[in-house]
């Protein structure tokens, strides 16, 4: 508990911008899903048939798995908060539609008759009359579909549109049991109070509601429409793949950024998704820059030209991949780090010291005690346990295991050997030694900024100030680093800042 | 000579296979209270709404005011007649005086004039404007209740008042205090009412004429004494016999009695004795023959004539055996 009260204290800023984010996502999904709703539903008050079937049509909407939803929007729409706001207002769509219908249809036959013997039109009998008249239903439907959009806006976390799903992924991605419940619970408690503010407006007379609701509207738009201002500043928002290692990278990229070109605005948008996603983002303009591997780039951003292997060269797997990204993509590839973050052959320090094993050659004479656990993909790859067998040689036992399973595998001793990626903080943590692919087997995986060739034209300022991470941090202090975020819970902000200084990257205030 | 206001010709209501009005002729003059009486399914509700067009017939012409009421806008037809319902029917999400003030803001009547004519309205039907104005429907009585859609349907002056049982749901005591009142606002306005009721006490106690009906088919029109003197046949007539007669009866005035009355003579004992009116009602002196032998008739102050109590049963005898 005194867990949550750091972690809320130290990122209240972080926390304050997702709660906003949060709210203007899910009333902006709320409101327009109250504009099709209802209307909707008033229109077919008289048409059975046709209300049951958008009854129907919206029921198996809402079946769909909110995750699956966000999926088919992706290639309709790209990410961020447009299909978030579709995917919401689909799901809000039900209920409202819903009460709305039934709450008009459901009014005592005889103050219909009232009103119509009462010569009222269409318009009147609908505004003195039904509309008053359901209003209880229709709010308890706009109250449901609220509660509804604000637990399922967690969601849009995944494909970019921030929110509250921030720091429950943040949580569940680094094992931080503090995030997932700040972000857990202020989506319980943002939902509970707009339930509760819904319920005073009830009581209010319509008039203020539809007051009410009109500010909303003029406000969500209006902070949206300043949030379009501010971004037509030069700004340079730089994304960042889930994990610790991507955060500090892109915070070390503003930090330099900041440094050279002061007036130049940067927006960080950390644990973005996955690469598909960022790669979609940086096409489509909603992100400038953001940090890939060239294994990566070679696996599947480009095309490899028929006849082209994977070079067995770090230098050679990023000229390649700038080329080919030039080529293919138009994008610019920055100068890439130090570090080579790859596929491991772990094992303990004391094993390593045991059999004198500095390199996986090392292993062939001692391949009969050897009791591996890897991961399914990796003894599947090419590149993995097929590629030691063919390789070096190597044959042993071996089990497969989740990958979150591995460190504890080799930790208890119930495997000797594992794989893993040579920059993981566990390696750090537990006391273990990454073996050296002496035979280079494994691509190389180098980080350098990704950006659109366009914006590495117009910011020449920023590609030299990113270029100085060229060659910089090595395996070693990247691991360090993932290991403060990791285990001794620093920001990464923090950790980026403490690198760059020490290193003189960064001028100290 | 009456001046008719709305008649219906060869009117036909068919919903499928049943004929809910079959040829229905029918002229109800203006400032008539026409009652249409009959038991369910007898087609008189639907009589009465396709008077405002809230049920279209299937064939023949309603005229209202000698044009066909499909001539009118149907707004301008519905605003010109009231409608009052059995289920009552007030907007519960408005006050009392909203609810009675909606048709003429529809019309558009001005504000001053509207809230001058929602506190005459109260105060005619005793609810002090100041009390029950502002209140909402829920929080009065149902006969309360039915006095305010009264008001609702005189409100913007119709020149007719549909009422589709509007006084069956309430209890005894408030159907016959309304009833009252309404015989009272209809003298005083003379509005042209048409009233469906199955209770046939009610058709006699309120109608100038009535109308009674059954399986779709108009029996016979006339006022109270000659449907019930003369019934066409023996359906109207067991009607009667079986929904009202009895009480009927009662409801009487005792000048009905007059050939039962006896002189008064100077050797009468007059002594204690009370006195009515001619136009007390039966069901008012039957009390007080309980407690006495005899009831002295006064006329214009002075008692002329007198009633015992085998004159009373003597009149109630032959009333039962000449129907």
């Amino acid at each position: 508990m005194a867990d949550i009260g750091q972690t809320l204290i130290e990122r209240r800023t972080d926390l304050i911008q997702a709660l906003l984010q949060h709210i203007q996502i899910s009333l902006l999904s709320l409101v327009i899903a109250m504009l099709i709703a209802i209307p909707l539903a008033i229109a077919v008050t008289n048409h059975q048939k046709l209300a049951e079937f958008f009854l129907q049509i919206a029921g198996v909407l809402q079946t769909i798995p909110s995750l699956a939803l966000l999926g088919l929007l992706i290639p309709i729409v790209g990410i961020g908060n447009v299909p978030a706001t579709i995917a919401l207002v689909i799901y809000a769509i039900l209920p409202i539609f819903q009460n709305t219908y039934l709450g008009i249809t459901n009014i005592e036959p005889s103050l219909k008759e009232a009103a119509e013997a009462f010569g009222m039109s269409r318009w009147q009998k609908l505004f003195r009359v039904e509309l008053p008249l359901a209003m209880p239903e229709i709010i308890a439907g706009v109250r449901n579909a609220l509660v509804l959009i604000i637990g399922t806006a967690t969601l849009a976390a995944l494909i970019g549109a921030g929110g509250l799903g921030t720091f429950i992924l943040l949580g569940i991605n680094r094992n931080n049991t503090a995030l997932t419940l700040i972000g857990a619970i202020s989506a319980a408690l943002l939902a509970i109070v707009f339930s509760w503010l819904i319920n005073v407006l009830q009581r209010v007379k319509l008039r203020y509601s539809l007051t009410a609701l009109a500010l909303i509207v003029v406000g969500s738009f209006g902070y949206t429409g300043y949030q379009a201002y501010q971004a037509a500043q030069p700004t340079i928002t730089i994304a960042g793949k889930l994990g610790s290692e991507p955060d500090i990278l892109i915070n070390m990229y503003r930090d330099l950024i900041k440094q050279d070109s002061p007036r130049t605005k940067v927006v960080l948008k950390s644990n973005f998704g996955q690469t598909s996603f960022l790669l979609n983002a940086l096409k489509s303009d909603q992100i400038d820059i953001y940090p890939e591997f060239t294994g990566t780039v070679l696996e599947g951003l480009v095309k490899l030209p028929t006849g082209q292997t994977v070079p067995h060269s770090a230098a050679k797997t990023y000229q390649l991949s700038a080329k080919l990204l030039q080529q293919q993509a138009n994008l610019a590839y920055l100068k890439p780090m130090a570090y080579n973050n790859t596929y491991a052959i772990i094992v303990t320090k004391q094993f390593a010291r045991q059999y004198d094993l500095k390199s996986i050659s090392d292993l062939t004479k001692i391949a009969n005690k050897i009791n591996a656990g890897f991961d399914l993909e990796f003894s599947d790859r090419q590149d993995g346990y097929k590629g030691l067998q063919k390789t070096y040689g190597l044959t042993f036992k071996t089990k497969t295991m989740d990958p979150s399973l591995r460190y504890e595998a080799i930790q208890r001793g119930s495997v000797n050997l594992i794989d893993g990626y040579s920059t993981d903080s566990e390696i750090r943590r537990y006391n273990l030694v990454a073996l050296k692919d002496d035979r280079q087997l494994f691509p190389y995986y180098q980080g350098a900024p990704l950006m659109r060739a366009a914006t590495a034209k117009k910011y020449p300022q920023v590609v030299k100030s990113l270029n100085k991470l060229h060659g910089q941090i090595t395996d070693v202090q990247m691991r360090q680093m993932n290991y403060e975020v990791n285990v001794e819970k620093k920001s990464a902000a923090t950790v980026a800042k403490h690198y760059l200084l020490k290193h003189h990257l960064l001028r100290g205030q | 000579m009456a001046t008719p206001m709305i008649q219906f010709e060869h009117i036909n209501k068919i919903y499928g296979e049943t004929k809910a009005v079959s040829d229905l002729s029918l002229t109800i003059n203006e400032h008539e209270l026409f009652v249409l009486v009959g038991t369910s399914g007898s087609g008189k509700t639907t009589t009465l709404k396709m008077i405002n067009q809230l049920i279209k017939p299937t064939a023949g012409t309603i005229y209202f005011n000698g044009k066909s009421v499909t001539d009118y806008q149907a707004r301008n037809l519905r605003w010109n007649i009231g409608y009052v319902l059995q289920q009552i029917a007030l907007f519960p999400n408005m006050t009392v005086g909203q609810n009675i003030a909606l048709i003429p803001e529809l019309k558009h009547w001005d504000r001053a004039k509207i809230e001058r004519t929602v506190d005459e309205l109260l105060t005619q039907v005793e609810l002090p404007p100041a009390k029950y104005r502002d209140r909402m429907p829920a929080e009065l009585s149902g006969g309360e209740q039915q006095r305010v859609g009264i008001l609702r349907a005189l409100a913007s002056q119709p020149q007719v008042i549909l009422m589709d049982e509007p006084f069956s749901a309430l209890d005894p005591i408030s159907r016959t205090q309304l009833q009252d009142l309404l015989l009272r606002m209809h003298e005083r306005l003379k509005t042209t009412i048409v009233f469906v009721t199955h209770d046939m006490n009610e058709a006699l106690k309120l109608g100038d004429r009535i109308a009674v009906m059954r399986q779709g088919k108009l029996l016979q029109v006339g006022t109270p004494q000659e449907v019930s003197k003369h019934p066409i046949n023996e359906f109207v007539r067991s009607f009667f016999a079986t929904s009202s007669k009895q009480s009927a009866l009662f409801e009487q005035p005792i000048s009905q009695l007059a050939q039962y009355w006896r002189p008064l003579v100077a050797s009468t004992a007059t002594e204690s004795l009370s006195s009515v009116e001619p136009d007390t009602l039966l069901k008012t002196v039957l009390p007080q023959l309980v407690a006495q032998e005899r009831v002295l008739i006064k006329r214009a102050g002075q008692a002329t004539a007198y009633l015992t109590r085998q004159d009373v049963l003597q009149y109630l005898n032959d009333q039962m055996t000449e129907n």
